[in-house]
């Protein structure tokens, strides 16, 4: 009796699985991971012989599992329950708040901006400001696990104030976070900082430059109707996760042009709001994360000015646009054309970089701005 | 492919059971044997002749050596012996210890002469280590006549490539499986059992020695920022329970699926973390590695027969052999020197004291040495080992502890006392005393019911770890 029907529990579990590869259509997108799955690959050889095949193929039986979504979602949760915090990389805080690791940064960081100051060198008429985002660990580090510890950023900062002073302008905005931080100025369930946040960033870099920020009461302030389940929940799905809301920041005098030229697109508002549909609504700004962006608007300011940023800048772009005429706004992940020639062409009278200072830690696509 | 892979699970084992169990009696040892192949040949497709030239030359020899025995020719049974081991030494070492020796000649009387050797680069045949001491068992037991010539070579064959003992032990000797390869019987009651056994070994294997090298591998990946003392000691006994649930949690699932076929392997671990001494450590640690070595190094040198100092120095070349049996690196020649000098400290005497203490301390004092020597066994250059035992013992310049050393302690504390736990035979004892409990009349239901909700718990689990592996989310937009 016990051998049989273990037998048979232990036959079925198997084959449920195994089955389930040949019954169920693959799916080649997961929105849940916002990554392309591996397929099941066509049969070769030569492939096989070198053990491409076999790899591929162990890939694709683990990618392509019945209910991956659900086992991962109770993965979580048995980890959870063993007492584990830190999982997937990311630190299940406190009040529902998901919470990126941030260690030392490496060799990569002194390299990033070596390339930063290099450029800066190179283009002597150009006036070069940088804006850089603290991360929500360094805002919030009491909502990590208790004794858990990140790598202060605040040491990275004036680490990277030394290495870019006179060549670069760094405008620190931490204060000024600091200064709200009892709003809803970080998401809990993505890396990003929220709409809000981005406003106090853009308010305190145009103090910084001079300008005059626009009142935050001037704005039409929009939710997104769905909730928002982000970037750090899709890497650590926990059950009853508090989600998130995207607003939108409305100038309603505000007139705009936006192109993409790498897409040969065009639209006339920085809020793609199709994405709203979609798992990651963090993408309404700007559809995403574009190679090239130029936005023109009717800002007062007429000077051209290339941004060069990471995903962080996608919600206060938006903002710097009511200041600047003509916005060029690069991200280094996927464009990689000359930049200095590109300044050249485009009469750029100032480079403004924001980026989050994890991105600027961990990426290596700075190397993109040699000549 | 690993047995702990959605490949293996869902794709291979379902198919192999399903013609194996279709097949009549008489075609079974093929079907093992070309589905070991496919097995083998998943991963390295390019090392598959190598293995089978091994099967060739060891059916060859003993068939040469059986045939001398028989016609009373010694010298040619010895030849074929002698023939037998070269070859299979000379393939292990030019695979596995070219490069190390080649090394080495550069490093030392390289330099010297100012004459580099050229590295070979080879990539390790998987399994080598393991059917490689498996063929050389089965020659050296027909040279001296303890089992009979296996003369149908897809017999043979079948018996080194079994896909379930192919790629990480236990090394299965020919005479265990000698009669079973012939005739053996499948039956309800075995598969029963392998099943629980394959289970269990897949839960170790996923669930605790995964987790436990989760947490190696991230303190020694760590900057030196976030380090300390405390650290360096928690990954230890995070390695120290990795290797364990891993390596026996292995052999758990090669026994529990030779179970399935109808194979009865020995046992490969007996609780070795429960040991009082190093000595017995050694005879609950990997018993199927031990027990080679003594059977065809230690024994045929003379073992304790001829002499102290010989018996020291046979110790010597056993504990040698078997750390660098480990790996083509200096780390685990020291890994094995390590043993052999606790071995002689305790033969000389230290075991009569140990015996005389409580046992707890005893078993502290196992516990803190076979700790150490994993330290030794995970870091494969000597530069980094040095650095770690500096650390470990308060001279790298690190803080004894600080808050992250407290957060990882707090995070993995009941992983830890679970894994204690499960590491000792106490879960069994506790379950065999719990069912006496039971009402009597339900008592193998209830008792059923459980074990079956715990089987499928232990899947569902561990096939979540292997998904959750493959389950990589990808932060920005993906062009």
């Amino acid at each position: 009796m016990r051998n049989k029907v273990e037998i048979v529990l232990f036959i079925v579990f198997l084959s449920l699985f195994g089955l389930a590869y040949i019954i169920f259509p693959q799916r080649e997108f997961s929105e849940m991971e916002n990554d392309y799955l591996t397929l099941c690959p066509k049969f070769q050889w030569k492939d096989f012989i070198e053990g491409d095949f076999s790899r591929t193929f162990e890939e694709y039986t683990a990618d392509q599992i019945l209910g991956k979504d659900w086992l991962v979602k109770n993965q979580v949760l048995f980890r959870r329950g063993l007492g584990i915090t830190l999982i997937n990389g990311v630190y299940i805080g406190k009040d529902g708040y998901l919470i990126q690791d941030y260690q030392e940064p490496e060799d990569n960081f002194k390299q990033n901006l070596n390339y930063i100051r290099e450029f800066a060198v190179r283009n002597p008429n150009v006036k070069m400001t940088m804006l850089v985002a603290p991360n929500v660990n360094q805002i919030y580090p009491e909502l990590l696990p208790p004794f858990a510890e990140t790598y202060s950023q605040k040491t990275v900062l004036e680490e990277l104030e030394a290495q870019l002073s006179g060549s670069v302008q760094v405008v620190d905005v931490e204060p000024a976070l600091e200064a709200h931080r009892e709003e809803y100025i970080y998401y809990k369930t993505d890396h990003h900082w929220t709409s809000l946040g981005a406003y106090y960033a853009y308010a305190a870099f145009c103090e910084a430059s001079g300008l005059t920020p626009l009142p935050i009461d001037k704005y039409d302030r929009q939710e997104l109707p769905e909730p928002f389940y982000g970037s750090l929940y899709s890497k650590t799905p926990l059950y009853g996760q508090e989600s998130d809301r995207v607003e939108l920041f409305w100038n309603p005098e505000g007139i705009y042009r936006v192109s993409y030229p790498v897409a040969g697109q065009e639209r006339d508002s920085m809020f793609v709001l199709e994405q709203a549909d979609k798992k990651d609504k963090y993408t309404v700004f700007f559809g995403g994360n574009d190679p090239l962006v130029v936005i023109n608007s009717n800002g007062a300011n007429p000077e051209p000015v290339l941004i060069i940023k990471d995903s962080y800048a996608n919600c206060l772009v938006p903002m710097l646009a009511d200041q600047y005429r003509e916005i060029h706004m690069i991200d280094l992940r996927y464009y990689h054309e000359d930049i200095d020639a590109y300044i050249e062409e485009n009469k750029i009278k100032q480079v403004i970089f924001i980026h989050n200072i994890d991105f600027l830690s961990t990426d290596n696509n700075f190397l993109w701005l040699q000549s | 492919m690993l047995f702990s892979s959605t490949t293996f699970l869902f794709v291979f084992l379902p198919v192999i059971l399903a013609v194996y169990f279709l097949c009549p009696k008489k075609g079974r040892n093929l079907v093992l044997l070309l589905g070991s192949l496919v097995f083998y040949g998943w991963e390295e497709p390019k090392y598959l002749p190598v293995m089978l030239i091994t099967i060739f030359v060891n059916y060859i020899l003993a068939m040469v050596c059986a045939f001398c025995r028989e016609r009373g020719k010694e010298n040619g049974a010895k030849a074929a012996l002698v023939g037998t081991v070269a070859f299979s030494i000379g393939t292990l070492a030019f695979f596995k210890y070219s490069n190390f020796f080649l090394e080495n000649f550069n490093t030392s009387i390289g330099t010297w002469t100012g004459h580099l050797v050229p590295l070979l680069e080879l990539t390790l045949p998987l399994g080598i280590s393991f059917y490689t001491f498996q063929t050389l068992s089965y020659t050296i037991d027909v040279y001296q006549g303890k089992v009979k010539v296996q003369k149908n070579p897809l017999n043979l064959a079948a018996y080194v490539c079994l896909f379930p003992q192919l790629i990480a032990g236990p090394i299965v000797r020919y005479q265990t499986v000698e009669r079973e390869l012939e005739e053996r019987k499948e039956s309800i009651a075995q598969f029963g059992t392998g099943v629980r056994r394959f289970v269990t070994g897949l839960g170790k294997k996923v669930l605790l020695a995964n987790t436990a090298g989760f947490v190696f591998d991230s303190i020694i990946g760590m900057r030196d920022s976030q380090l300390s003392v405390g650290l360096y000691w928690i990954a230890s006994i995070a390695f120290t329970f990795q290797i364990y649930f891993d390596f026996s949690g292995y052999s758990d699932m090669a026994i529990g699926l030779g179970r399935m076929f109808g194979f009865r392997f020995l046992e490969n671990f007996n609780y070795p973390y429960i040991a009082k001494s190093i000595t017995e450590f050694w005879r609950r640690w990997h018993i199927s590695l031990s027990t080679w070595f003594r059977d065809y190094v230690y024994i045929p040198l003379g073992g304790n027969r001829k002499g102290k100092k010989r018996e020291v120095f046979n110790l010597l070349l056993v504990w040698l052999l078997t750390g660098f049996w480990h790996g083509a690196a200096w780390n685990f020649i020291l890994w094995g020197l390590y043993f052999f000098v606790l071995l002689m400290l305790e033969r000389a005497g230290f075991k009569k004291v140990l015996e005389r203490l409580p046992g707890w301390l005893a078993h502290i004092y196992a516990l803190f040495f076979i700790n150490l020597s994993w330290v030794i066994f995970s870091h494969d250059t000597m530069q980094e080992l040095g650095l770690v035992i500096k650390r470990m013992f308060g001279a790298g310049g690190i803080p004894f502890w600080n808050s992250t050393s407290t957060y990882y302690l707090l995070s993995y504390f009941l992983v830890f006392l679970i894994m204690t736990a499960a590491a000792t035979p106490v879960p069994r004892r506790l379950m065999l005393l719990w069912k006496r409990r039971l009402p009597k009349g339900n008592r193998e239901k209830i008792f059923l019911a459980i074990e079956a909700a715990g089987l499928i718990l232990v899947l569902l689990l561990s096939t979540g770890s292997l998904a959750s592996d493959a389950y990589n989310p990808f932060l920005y937009f993906r062009f």
